[in-house]
């Protein structure tokens, strides 16, 4: 078998001719060649490779199949519900957050932090000669709460819930500050509404109009804007419970 | 020359026919590949050693590769399946053991 083992003196070859000896050769390389591309595309092909394979190759192929498609099932179902988990969860905080923002703007249109626009009135009230006291703006600005106004200001003043009225007819003040005749209220809300609320019987307006030299002029606009601001309040001794 | 060139145009003629290896056959396709691998390591070595002779080598690649197949079938029939093993376990060690021969021979090492 070894051909190391029988080796002969080799004789001397004309390089030119094609012997016979050499013929074989060239058709047992070709064969080789044959064999060789035919072994190598047939292993190419999924369905080839399991015709070779025996029964028992096969079946223990199958097994191993269908023991890792198994596996991969539960992977799939475990990577879903990781998935859903985290869907939810990040749903969840999506709402939360957005929950907290609206509230968050809320909160600051309520305490006067940031200018605000929209539907609303501008109650003008003229008193040249000073017969308006404070409680008649309180009483303003009660109604047109109590009719729902989400934003209030006096002549550049928000009206917020700490603020408050002083002064006598004729020298007003909000929250310390002066304020001079005539007295703009403006206020966002339901236009018709906050202009019913002023107008009601015994109201703002018949309060106003019963007085000497006093008068009051309510308009009704699409949009207001509010552009006065508060300091964000601090709180000393209440805190949350 | 011959040898390269013949191999090549076996290798042309296998790439574009693309036999199909018929299912029976396909299992022992391999075993003659391996003896013929096996003989031409063998005849590379005879051929650093001075010692190559086209005979032996053609009828030696042609016998292996015959008789590894045959072997392999025989022992399929015989219900001995693993013969397949003992064949590619001899070649492969025949295979390494020409190669490092020829290791020695090329790189004196």
């Amino acid at each position: 078998m070894r051909e190391v083992a029988r080796n002969r003196p080799q004789r001397p070859a004309s390089p030119r001719a094609l012997r016979p000896s050499q013929l074989a050769l060239a058709l047992v390389s070709a064969l080789l060649g044959f064999l060789l591309a035919t072994q190598f595309q047939s292993r190419e092909g999924l369905s080839t490779r399991l015709a070779g394979e025996r029964e028992e190759d096969l079946a223990q192929i199958l097994s191993n199949l269908s023991t890792s498609t198994d596996q991969i099932q539960d992977e799939i179902i475990d990577l879903r519900v990781r998935l859903q988990g985290a869907k939810g969860s990040a749903e969840q905080e999506k709402v939360l957050l957005d929950n907290a923002r609206q509230q968050f703007d809320s909160l600051r249109i309520l305490l006067g932090m940031v200018p605000v626009k929209g539907e609303g009135i501008v109650a003008t009230i003229g008193d040249p000669s000073g017969t308006v006291g404070p409680e008649i703006l309180l009483d303003a600005v009660e109604e047109l709460r109590d009719a729902g106004a989400e934003a209030i200001d006096i002549n550049g003043l928000r009206v917020v819930a700490s603020s408050a009225f002083g002064g006598s007819p004729g020298s007003l003040s909000v929250s310390g500050t002066p304020i001079a005749s005539p007295y703009v209220i403006t206020a966002i809300g339901n236009g018709e509404t906050l202009a019913e609320a002023v107008k009601i019987p015994g109201g703002v307006v018949d309060t106003i109009n019963a007085r000497q030299a006093a008068s009051i002029i309510i308009e009704e606009r699409k949009e207001v804007r509010i552009a006065s601001l508060r300091p964000a309040p601090r709180f000393t001794y209440a805190t949350p419970t | 020359m011959v040898v390269v060139f013949s191999l090549l145009v076996g290798v042309m003629l296998g790439v574009f026919l693309h036999p199909t290896v018929p299912p029976s056959v396909a299992p022992y396709l391999p075993m003659a590949v391996m003896a013929a691998l096996d003989s031409v390591f063998g005849g590379l070595r005879a051929r650093l050693d001075g010692t190559f002779q086209e005979r032996i080598f053609v009828v030696s690649l042609l016998a292996n590769s015959i008789l590894a197949a045959t072997l392999v079938f025989a022992g399929d029939r015989l219900g001995v399946n693993d013969l397949s093993v003992a064949v590619v376990v001899v070649f492969g060690v025949r295979i390494f053991g020409n190669l490092a021969a020829i290791r020695r021979k090329v790189f004196h090492a």
